[in-house]
Protein backbone atom coordinates (compact mmCIF):
# COMPACT_ATOMS: atom_id res chain seq x y z
CA UNK A 1 0.00 0.00 0.00
CA UNK A 2 2.85 2.37 0.88
CA UNK A 3 4.49 1.62 -2.46
CA UNK A 4 1.26 2.42 -4.29
CA UNK A 5 1.07 5.80 -2.57
CA UNK A 6 4.72 6.48 -3.35
CA UNK A 7 4.15 5.67 -7.03
CA UNK A 8 1.06 7.88 -7.10
CA UNK A 9 3.04 10.75 -5.57
CA UNK A 10 5.85 10.32 -8.11
CA UNK A 11 3.37 10.31 -11.00
CA UNK A 12 1.78 13.48 -9.63
CA UNK A 13 5.23 15.06 -9.39
CA UNK A 14 5.91 14.10 -13.01
CA UNK A 15 2.64 15.70 -14.11
CA UNK A 16 3.49 18.91 -12.23
CA UNK A 17 7.03 19.03 -13.60
CA UNK A 18 5.85 18.45 -17.17
CA UNK A 19 3.39 21.33 -16.74
CA UNK A 20 6.28 23.43 -15.44
CA UNK A 21 8.54 22.46 -18.32
CA UNK A 22 5.85 23.45 -20.78
CA UNK A 23 5.92 26.98 -19.35
CA UNK A 24 9.39 27.52 -20.79
CA UNK A 25 9.71 29.05 -24.24
CA UNK A 26 12.58 29.83 -26.54
CA UNK A 27 13.11 31.53 -29.85
CA UNK A 28 16.22 32.00 -31.91
CA UNK A 29 17.06 33.48 -35.25
CA UNK A 30 19.93 34.76 -37.32
CA UNK A 31 20.12 36.88 -40.44
CA UNK A 32 22.40 38.92 -42.64
CA UNK A 33 21.65 42.61 -42.30
CA UNK A 34 20.88 44.63 -45.42
CA UNK A 35 23.66 47.27 -45.36
CA UNK A 36 21.61 49.74 -47.39
CA UNK A 37 18.91 50.23 -44.73
CA UNK A 38 18.31 50.25 -41.01
CA UNK A 39 17.07 47.01 -39.47
CA UNK A 40 15.68 46.37 -36.02
CA UNK A 41 15.94 43.42 -33.66
CA UNK A 42 12.66 43.18 -31.74
CA UNK A 43 11.84 40.97 -28.77
CA UNK A 44 8.19 40.92 -27.66
CA UNK A 45 6.80 39.08 -24.67
CA UNK A 46 3.73 38.83 -22.51
CA UNK A 47 4.23 40.90 -19.36
CA UNK A 48 4.01 37.82 -17.11
CA UNK A 49 7.01 36.22 -18.84
CA UNK A 50 10.58 36.58 -17.53
CA UNK A 51 12.98 36.49 -20.44
CA UNK A 52 16.70 36.48 -21.09
CA UNK A 53 18.02 37.20 -24.55
CA UNK A 54 21.54 36.84 -25.96
CA UNK A 55 22.55 38.82 -29.01
CA UNK A 56 25.54 38.06 -31.26
CA UNK A 57 26.71 40.70 -33.71
CA UNK A 58 29.13 39.60 -36.45
CA UNK A 59 30.39 42.34 -38.78
CA UNK A 60 31.92 41.15 -42.07
CA UNK A 61 35.69 41.62 -42.39
CA UNK A 62 36.69 45.26 -42.70
CA UNK A 63 33.14 46.37 -41.94
CA UNK A 64 31.39 48.07 -39.07
CA UNK A 65 27.97 47.70 -37.58
CA UNK A 66 26.20 50.30 -35.45
CA UNK A 67 23.68 49.50 -32.77
CA UNK A 68 21.24 52.23 -31.71
CA UNK A 69 19.19 51.79 -28.56
CA UNK A 70 15.87 53.52 -27.71
CA UNK A 71 17.52 55.53 -24.93
CA UNK A 72 19.67 57.26 -27.57
CA UNK A 73 22.94 55.39 -26.86
CA UNK A 74 24.88 53.89 -29.71
CA UNK A 75 27.62 51.28 -30.11
CA UNK A 76 29.78 50.69 -33.15
CA UNK A 77 31.48 47.30 -33.53
CA UNK A 78 34.09 46.08 -35.96
CA UNK A 79 34.58 42.57 -34.53
CA UNK A 80 32.21 39.98 -33.10
CA UNK A 81 30.30 41.36 -30.18
CA UNK A 82 27.71 39.77 -27.91
CA UNK A 83 25.56 40.95 -25.03
CA UNK A 84 22.56 39.78 -23.11
CA UNK A 85 19.52 41.43 -21.55
CA UNK A 86 17.16 40.22 -18.86
CA UNK A 87 13.54 41.34 -19.18
CA UNK A 88 11.77 40.59 -15.89
CA UNK A 89 8.08 39.93 -15.60
CA UNK A 90 5.95 42.97 -14.84
CA UNK A 91 2.59 41.31 -14.31
CA UNK A 92 1.04 38.14 -12.97
CA UNK A 93 -0.32 35.49 -15.33
CA UNK A 94 -3.79 35.92 -13.84
CA UNK A 95 -3.91 39.67 -14.32
CA UNK A 96 -6.70 41.02 -16.50
CA UNK A 97 -5.82 43.89 -18.79
CA UNK A 98 -8.15 46.46 -20.37
CA UNK A 99 -8.72 46.08 -24.10
CA UNK A 100 -6.38 48.05 -26.32
CA UNK A 101 -3.84 47.74 -29.11
CA UNK A 102 -1.69 44.64 -28.76
CA UNK A 103 1.08 42.91 -30.64
CA UNK A 104 -0.68 40.56 -33.04
CA UNK A 105 1.62 37.55 -32.92
CA UNK A 106 1.85 37.34 -29.12
CA UNK A 107 -0.67 35.18 -27.28
CA UNK A 108 -0.84 32.85 -24.29
CA UNK A 109 0.16 29.95 -26.56
CA UNK A 110 3.01 31.96 -28.06
CA UNK A 111 4.07 34.39 -25.30
CA UNK A 112 7.49 35.32 -26.65
CA UNK A 113 8.54 36.33 -30.11
CA UNK A 114 11.65 37.74 -31.72
CA UNK A 115 12.16 39.14 -35.19
CA UNK A 116 14.68 41.00 -37.30
CA UNK A 117 12.80 43.61 -39.29
CA UNK A 118 14.57 45.15 -42.24
CA UNK A 119 14.09 48.65 -43.56
CA UNK A 120 12.40 50.19 -40.54
CA UNK A 121 10.67 53.53 -40.73
CA UNK A 122 9.53 56.08 -38.15
CA UNK A 123 6.11 54.44 -38.14
CA UNK A 124 7.69 51.11 -37.28
CA UNK A 125 9.63 52.73 -34.46
CA UNK A 126 6.39 54.31 -33.19
CA UNK A 127 4.88 50.81 -33.08
CA UNK A 128 7.86 49.48 -31.12
CA UNK A 129 7.53 52.29 -28.61
CA UNK A 130 3.71 52.01 -28.40
CA UNK A 131 1.80 51.46 -25.16
CA UNK A 132 0.70 47.88 -24.84
CA UNK A 133 -1.08 46.56 -21.80
CA UNK A 134 -0.33 42.86 -22.06
CA UNK A 135 2.90 42.92 -23.99
CA UNK A 136 6.30 44.51 -23.48
CA UNK A 137 8.67 45.15 -26.38
CA UNK A 138 12.45 45.43 -26.35
CA UNK A 139 14.23 46.56 -29.47
CA UNK A 140 17.33 48.11 -30.91
CA UNK A 141 18.21 49.27 -34.40
CA UNK A 142 21.19 47.90 -36.29
CA UNK A 143 22.89 49.14 -39.40
CA UNK A 144 25.96 47.94 -41.26
CA UNK A 145 27.47 45.02 -43.11
CA UNK A 146 27.25 41.74 -41.22
CA UNK A 147 24.90 39.37 -39.48
CA UNK A 148 23.05 39.30 -36.23
CA UNK A 149 21.73 36.26 -34.36
CA UNK A 150 19.98 35.92 -31.07
CA UNK A 151 18.44 33.36 -28.74
CA UNK A 152 15.86 34.12 -26.11
CA UNK A 153 14.65 31.92 -23.23
CA UNK A 154 11.56 32.76 -21.24
CA UNK A 155 9.47 31.27 -18.48
CA UNK A 156 5.81 32.05 -17.85
CA UNK A 157 5.41 31.46 -14.10
CA UNK B 1 -3.25 -54.24 19.98
CA UNK B 2 -4.96 -52.56 22.88
CA UNK B 3 -5.49 -49.31 24.78
CA UNK B 4 -6.35 -46.23 22.64
CA UNK B 5 -9.49 -45.67 20.64
CA UNK B 6 -8.77 -45.93 16.93
CA UNK B 7 -9.06 -42.76 14.78
CA UNK B 8 -11.90 -42.38 12.31
CA UNK B 9 -10.20 -40.74 9.29
CA UNK B 10 -6.45 -41.24 9.22
CA UNK B 11 -3.97 -38.84 7.66
CA UNK B 12 -2.63 -40.57 4.56
CA UNK B 13 0.77 -39.02 5.16
CA UNK B 14 1.10 -40.61 8.60
CA UNK B 15 -0.12 -43.98 7.28
CA UNK B 16 2.38 -43.85 4.45
CA UNK B 17 5.22 -42.97 6.82
CA UNK B 18 4.46 -45.82 9.21
CA UNK B 19 4.18 -48.35 6.38
CA UNK B 20 7.34 -47.11 4.69
CA UNK B 21 9.40 -47.36 7.90
CA UNK B 22 8.10 -50.88 8.58
CA UNK B 23 8.84 -51.87 4.96
CA UNK B 24 12.42 -50.71 5.40
CA UNK B 25 13.01 -52.06 8.92
CA UNK B 26 10.86 -55.20 8.87
CA UNK B 27 9.75 -55.01 12.49
CA UNK B 28 10.24 -52.49 15.27
CA UNK B 29 9.09 -51.91 18.80
CA UNK B 30 6.59 -49.10 19.23
CA UNK B 31 9.00 -46.66 20.85
CA UNK B 32 11.56 -47.02 18.07
CA UNK B 33 8.80 -46.83 15.47
CA UNK B 34 7.57 -43.57 16.99
CA UNK B 35 11.12 -42.19 16.77
CA UNK B 36 11.59 -43.23 13.15
CA UNK B 37 8.21 -41.92 12.04
CA UNK B 38 8.55 -38.68 14.02
CA UNK B 39 5.21 -39.23 15.74
CA UNK B 40 4.37 -38.82 19.40
CA UNK B 41 3.94 -42.19 21.11
CA UNK B 42 0.24 -41.60 21.85
CA UNK B 43 -0.50 -40.66 18.28
CA UNK B 44 1.39 -43.68 16.98
CA UNK B 45 -0.65 -45.98 19.24
CA UNK B 46 -3.90 -44.59 17.79
CA UNK B 47 -2.66 -45.14 14.24
CA UNK B 48 -1.42 -48.64 15.02
CA UNK B 49 -4.82 -49.47 16.51
CA UNK B 50 -6.54 -48.31 13.34
CA UNK B 51 -4.05 -50.07 11.06
CA UNK B 52 -4.31 -53.26 13.06
CA UNK B 53 -8.08 -53.09 12.79
CA UNK B 54 -7.74 -52.87 8.99
CA UNK B 55 -5.23 -55.70 8.91
CA UNK B 56 -2.32 -53.56 7.72
CA UNK B 57 -0.03 -54.26 10.69
CA UNK B 58 0.31 -56.89 13.40
CA UNK B 59 2.09 -57.35 16.70
CA UNK B 60 4.17 -60.39 17.60
CA UNK B 61 4.75 -61.96 20.99
CA UNK B 62 7.50 -59.45 21.81
CA UNK B 63 5.11 -56.58 21.09
CA UNK B 64 7.13 -55.64 18.00
CA UNK B 65 5.10 -54.25 15.11
CA UNK B 66 5.41 -55.63 11.61
CA UNK B 67 3.75 -55.01 8.27
CA UNK B 68 1.26 -57.53 6.90
CA UNK B 69 1.04 -58.57 3.25
CA UNK B 70 -2.11 -56.43 3.02
CA UNK B 71 -0.20 -53.51 4.48
CA UNK B 72 2.55 -53.79 1.86
CA UNK B 73 -0.04 -54.13 -0.94
CA UNK B 74 -1.95 -51.14 0.42
CA UNK B 75 1.18 -49.04 0.19
CA UNK B 76 1.66 -50.01 -3.47
CA UNK B 77 -2.04 -49.26 -4.10
CA UNK B 78 -1.56 -45.82 -2.52
CA UNK B 79 1.34 -45.08 -4.84
CA UNK B 80 -0.69 -46.25 -7.85
CA UNK B 81 -3.70 -44.22 -6.74
CA UNK B 82 -1.71 -40.98 -6.51
CA UNK B 83 0.04 -41.71 -9.81
CA UNK B 84 -3.39 -42.14 -11.39
CA UNK B 85 -3.86 -38.39 -10.98
CA UNK B 86 -0.36 -36.94 -10.86
CA UNK B 87 0.71 -39.16 -13.75
CA UNK B 88 -1.95 -37.66 -16.01
CA UNK B 89 -0.64 -34.12 -15.63
CA UNK B 90 0.99 -32.71 -18.75
CA UNK B 91 3.31 -29.84 -17.97
CA UNK B 92 4.15 -27.15 -20.52
CA UNK B 93 7.77 -26.14 -20.81
CA UNK B 94 8.18 -22.95 -18.82
CA UNK B 95 11.47 -21.16 -19.31
CA UNK C 1 6.67 -47.00 -9.07
CA UNK C 2 7.68 -44.88 -6.09
CA UNK C 3 10.48 -43.38 -8.13
CA UNK C 4 8.06 -42.54 -10.93
CA UNK C 5 5.79 -40.81 -8.41
CA UNK C 6 8.72 -38.84 -7.00
CA UNK C 7 9.81 -37.80 -10.46
CA UNK C 8 6.28 -36.71 -11.47
CA UNK C 9 5.92 -34.77 -8.22
CA UNK C 10 9.30 -33.12 -8.80
CA UNK C 11 8.08 -32.06 -12.25
CA UNK C 12 4.91 -30.56 -10.76
CA UNK C 13 6.78 -28.76 -8.00
CA UNK C 14 9.44 -27.43 -10.39
CA UNK C 15 6.69 -25.95 -12.54
CA UNK C 16 5.10 -24.37 -9.46
CA UNK C 17 8.51 -22.93 -8.56
CA UNK C 18 8.69 -21.36 -12.03
CA UNK C 19 5.22 -19.89 -11.45
CA UNK C 20 6.54 -18.42 -8.18
CA UNK C 21 9.33 -16.72 -10.13
CA UNK C 22 6.95 -15.33 -12.75
CA UNK C 23 4.65 -14.11 -10.02
CA UNK C 24 7.59 -12.31 -8.45
CA UNK C 25 8.13 -10.50 -11.78
CA UNK C 26 4.55 -9.22 -11.55
CA UNK C 27 4.98 -8.25 -7.91
CA UNK C 28 8.19 -6.39 -8.63
CA UNK C 29 6.58 -4.30 -11.40
CA UNK C 30 5.65 -1.68 -8.81
CA UNK C 31 9.29 -1.43 -7.70
CA UNK C 32 10.25 -1.05 -11.35
CA UNK C 33 7.65 1.67 -11.88
CA UNK C 34 8.82 3.51 -8.75
CA UNK C 35 12.46 3.48 -9.89
CA UNK C 36 11.58 4.66 -13.42
CA UNK C 37 9.25 7.36 -12.07
CA UNK C 38 11.86 8.57 -9.57
CA UNK C 39 14.39 8.76 -12.42
CA UNK C 40 11.93 10.76 -14.51
CA UNK C 41 11.33 13.14 -11.59
CA UNK C 42 15.09 13.59 -11.10
CA UNK C 43 15.67 14.28 -14.81
CA UNK C 44 12.75 16.70 -14.96
CA UNK C 45 13.89 18.57 -11.83
CA UNK C 46 17.39 18.82 -13.32
CA UNK C 47 16.07 20.22 -16.57
CA UNK C 48 13.57 22.61 -14.97
CA UNK C 49 16.38 23.89 -12.73
CA UNK C 50 18.66 24.28 -15.75
CA UNK C 51 15.97 26.19 -17.63
CA UNK C 52 15.25 28.46 -14.64
CA UNK C 53 18.97 29.11 -14.18
CA UNK C 54 19.30 29.92 -17.87
CA UNK C 55 16.47 32.45 -17.74
CA UNK C 56 17.32 34.15 -14.45
CA UNK C 57 21.10 33.88 -14.30
CA UNK C 58 22.14 33.19 -17.87
CA UNK C 59 23.06 29.73 -19.07
CA UNK C 60 26.02 28.41 -20.96
CA UNK C 61 26.68 25.73 -23.54
CA UNK C 62 28.79 23.90 -20.96
CA UNK C 63 25.94 23.89 -18.44
CA UNK C 64 23.54 22.65 -21.08
CA UNK C 65 25.93 19.88 -22.12
CA UNK C 66 26.59 18.80 -18.55
CA UNK C 67 22.89 18.72 -17.67
CA UNK C 68 22.14 16.88 -20.90
CA UNK C 69 24.80 14.26 -20.24
CA UNK C 70 23.76 13.83 -16.61
CA UNK C 71 20.13 13.44 -17.72
CA UNK C 72 21.06 10.69 -20.17
CA UNK C 73 23.21 8.99 -17.54
CA UNK C 74 20.34 9.14 -15.03
CA UNK C 75 17.93 7.65 -17.55
CA UNK C 76 20.32 4.80 -18.32
CA UNK C 77 21.02 4.21 -14.61
CA UNK C 78 17.32 4.31 -13.84
CA UNK C 79 16.47 1.70 -16.47
CA UNK C 80 19.39 -0.51 -15.46
CA UNK C 81 18.49 -0.08 -11.79
CA UNK C 82 14.88 -1.02 -12.46
CA UNK C 83 15.83 -4.14 -14.38
CA UNK C 84 18.39 -5.06 -11.72
CA UNK C 85 15.79 -4.71 -8.96
CA UNK C 86 13.38 -7.04 -10.79
CA UNK C 87 16.19 -9.53 -11.45
CA UNK C 88 17.33 -9.48 -7.81
CA UNK C 89 13.80 -10.03 -6.51
CA UNK C 90 13.20 -12.90 -8.93
CA UNK C 91 16.54 -14.52 -8.10
CA UNK C 92 15.79 -14.21 -4.38
CA UNK C 93 12.74 -16.48 -4.74
CA UNK C 94 13.51 -19.66 -2.80
CA UNK C 95 13.26 -22.68 -5.03
CA UNK C 96 13.25 -26.42 -4.34
CA UNK C 97 12.30 -25.97 -0.70
CA UNK C 98 10.32 -29.18 -1.20
CA UNK C 99 13.35 -31.30 -2.09
CA UNK C 100 14.09 -32.66 1.37
CA UNK C 101 10.41 -33.59 1.91
CA UNK C 102 10.17 -35.30 -1.49
CA UNK C 103 13.28 -37.35 -0.64
CA UNK C 104 11.09 -39.23 1.85
CA UNK C 105 9.37 -40.87 -1.12
CA UNK C 106 5.61 -41.47 -1.19
CA UNK C 107 4.96 -40.03 2.28
CA UNK C 108 6.78 -36.85 1.24
CA UNK C 109 4.76 -36.67 -1.98
CA UNK C 110 1.52 -37.02 -0.01
CA UNK C 111 2.56 -34.33 2.45
CA UNK C 112 3.47 -31.94 -0.36
CA UNK C 113 0.16 -32.58 -2.14
CA UNK C 114 -1.73 -31.98 1.08
CA UNK C 115 0.08 -28.68 1.63
CA UNK C 116 -0.64 -27.22 -1.81
CA UNK C 117 -2.93 -24.17 -1.57
CA UNK C 118 -4.75 -24.40 -4.88
CA UNK C 119 -6.54 -21.06 -4.94
CA UNK C 120 -3.26 -19.31 -4.19
CA UNK C 121 -1.58 -21.30 -6.96
CA UNK C 122 -4.31 -20.41 -9.48
CA UNK C 123 -4.08 -16.71 -8.52
CA UNK C 124 -0.30 -16.86 -8.80
CA UNK C 125 -0.55 -18.32 -12.31
CA UNK C 126 -2.95 -15.57 -13.42
CA UNK C 127 -0.78 -12.90 -11.82
CA UNK C 128 2.35 -14.48 -13.28
CA UNK C 129 0.89 -14.40 -16.79
CA UNK C 130 0.17 -10.69 -16.41
CA UNK C 131 3.57 -9.82 -15.00
CA UNK C 132 5.45 -11.91 -17.52
CA UNK C 133 3.72 -10.29 -20.50
CA UNK C 134 3.84 -6.77 -19.03
CA UNK C 135 7.57 -7.00 -18.34
CA UNK C 136 8.26 -7.98 -21.95
CA UNK C 137 6.20 -5.06 -23.26
CA UNK C 138 7.87 -2.56 -20.90
CA UNK C 139 11.35 -3.74 -21.91
CA UNK C 140 10.37 -3.34 -25.55
CA UNK C 141 9.10 0.21 -24.94
CA UNK C 142 12.32 1.07 -23.09
CA UNK C 143 14.35 -0.27 -26.04
CA UNK C 144 12.25 1.90 -28.33
CA UNK C 145 12.80 5.01 -26.21
CA UNK C 146 16.53 4.29 -25.90
CA UNK C 147 16.76 3.80 -29.65
CA UNK C 148 14.94 7.06 -30.30
CA UNK C 149 17.23 8.97 -27.90
CA UNK C 150 20.29 7.39 -29.53
CA UNK C 151 19.05 8.31 -33.03
CA UNK C 152 18.27 11.84 -31.93
CA UNK C 153 21.76 12.28 -30.47
CA UNK C 154 23.26 10.71 -33.59
CA UNK C 155 21.30 13.19 -35.66
CA UNK C 156 22.37 16.15 -33.57
CA UNK C 157 25.99 15.14 -33.12
CA UNK C 158 26.79 13.49 -36.43
CA UNK C 159 24.22 13.59 -39.21
CA UNK C 160 23.48 17.28 -38.81
CA UNK C 161 27.10 18.44 -38.73
CA UNK C 162 28.94 15.99 -40.92
CA UNK C 163 26.58 15.05 -43.72
CA UNK C 164 23.97 17.81 -43.19
CA UNK C 165 21.08 15.45 -42.87
CA UNK C 166 18.36 15.79 -40.26
CA UNK C 167 15.77 13.27 -39.13
CA UNK C 168 12.32 14.47 -38.21
CA UNK C 169 10.75 13.19 -34.95
CA UNK C 170 8.28 10.91 -36.73
CA UNK C 171 11.08 9.28 -38.69
CA UNK C 172 13.12 8.85 -35.48
CA UNK C 173 10.12 7.28 -33.75
CA UNK C 174 9.36 4.89 -36.60
CA UNK C 175 12.96 3.81 -37.22
CA UNK C 176 13.62 3.16 -33.54
CA UNK C 177 10.31 1.26 -33.24
CA UNK C 178 11.32 -1.00 -36.12
CA UNK C 179 14.72 -1.63 -34.51
CA UNK C 180 13.15 -2.31 -31.10
CA UNK C 181 10.66 -4.77 -32.62
CA UNK C 182 13.43 -6.51 -34.56
CA UNK C 183 15.62 -6.73 -31.46
CA UNK C 184 12.90 -7.97 -29.13
CA UNK C 185 10.96 -10.02 -31.67
CA UNK C 186 12.26 -13.37 -30.40
CA UNK C 187 11.66 -12.42 -26.77
CA UNK C 188 8.12 -11.19 -27.49
CA UNK C 189 7.27 -14.41 -29.35
CA UNK C 190 8.66 -16.53 -26.51
CA UNK C 191 6.68 -14.56 -23.95
CA UNK C 192 3.52 -15.01 -26.01
CA UNK C 193 4.12 -18.76 -26.08
CA UNK C 194 4.87 -18.85 -22.37
CA UNK C 195 1.64 -16.99 -21.64
CA UNK C 196 -0.15 -19.74 -23.56
CA UNK C 197 1.75 -22.40 -21.59
CA UNK C 198 0.68 -20.78 -18.33
CA UNK C 199 -2.93 -20.97 -19.53
CA UNK C 200 -2.52 -24.69 -20.26
CA UNK C 201 -0.93 -25.20 -16.86
CA UNK C 202 -3.85 -23.47 -15.19
CA UNK C 203 -6.31 -25.82 -16.90
CA UNK C 204 -4.25 -28.92 -16.07
CA UNK C 205 -3.98 -27.99 -12.41
CA UNK C 206 -7.66 -27.06 -12.15
CA UNK C 207 -8.53 -30.53 -13.48
CA UNK C 208 -6.08 -32.19 -11.11
CA UNK C 209 -7.30 -30.24 -8.09
CA UNK C 210 -10.97 -31.02 -8.71
CA UNK C 211 -10.31 -34.72 -9.47
CA UNK C 212 -7.95 -35.30 -6.58
CA UNK C 213 -10.25 -33.51 -4.13
CA UNK C 214 -13.18 -35.76 -5.11
CA UNK C 215 -11.11 -38.94 -5.01
CA UNK C 216 -11.08 -41.04 -1.87
CA UNK C 217 -8.45 -43.66 -1.19
CA UNK C 218 -10.05 -46.77 0.21
CA UNK C 219 -7.87 -49.25 2.08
Amino acid sequence: MKKTWLLFTLLLAIAILITLISSFYSVSEGEHIDPSSVSAVVISKERYVSLRAHFYIHPFPNSTMTLSFPNGSQKTVTTSYNFEVFLPKTALPIEIFPPGPEVAYISDEHPIDAQIIANITNDTIRDFNGTYFRVSVYWFAIQGNGSVSFSAYGVAI
Amino acid sequence: MNSEEPISKPDLYVLARVIKVLKERNKLNRTTLATYTGLSYDRLIKYLAWMSDKGLVQCDSDDDVFLTKLGAETYDELVKWILQYVGKLRFPKLS
Amino acid sequence: MEQLLSSKMAELLNVLDQVKRYREIAASMIDFAIIISATAVAVLILNVSRNLWTVFYGGSVALGTIIGNVSILLIILGIVGGILRVTLRVNAVKLEEWKSTLNEGTPGAIKLLQELRWETIFNDIRYAKLGFSLYGIIIMILCWVNGAVFLYLLGVAFLGHVIHLSLNPIAIGLISLVFALALRNKDLRERYEQAGHLDSLLWELRWFESEFRRADFKT
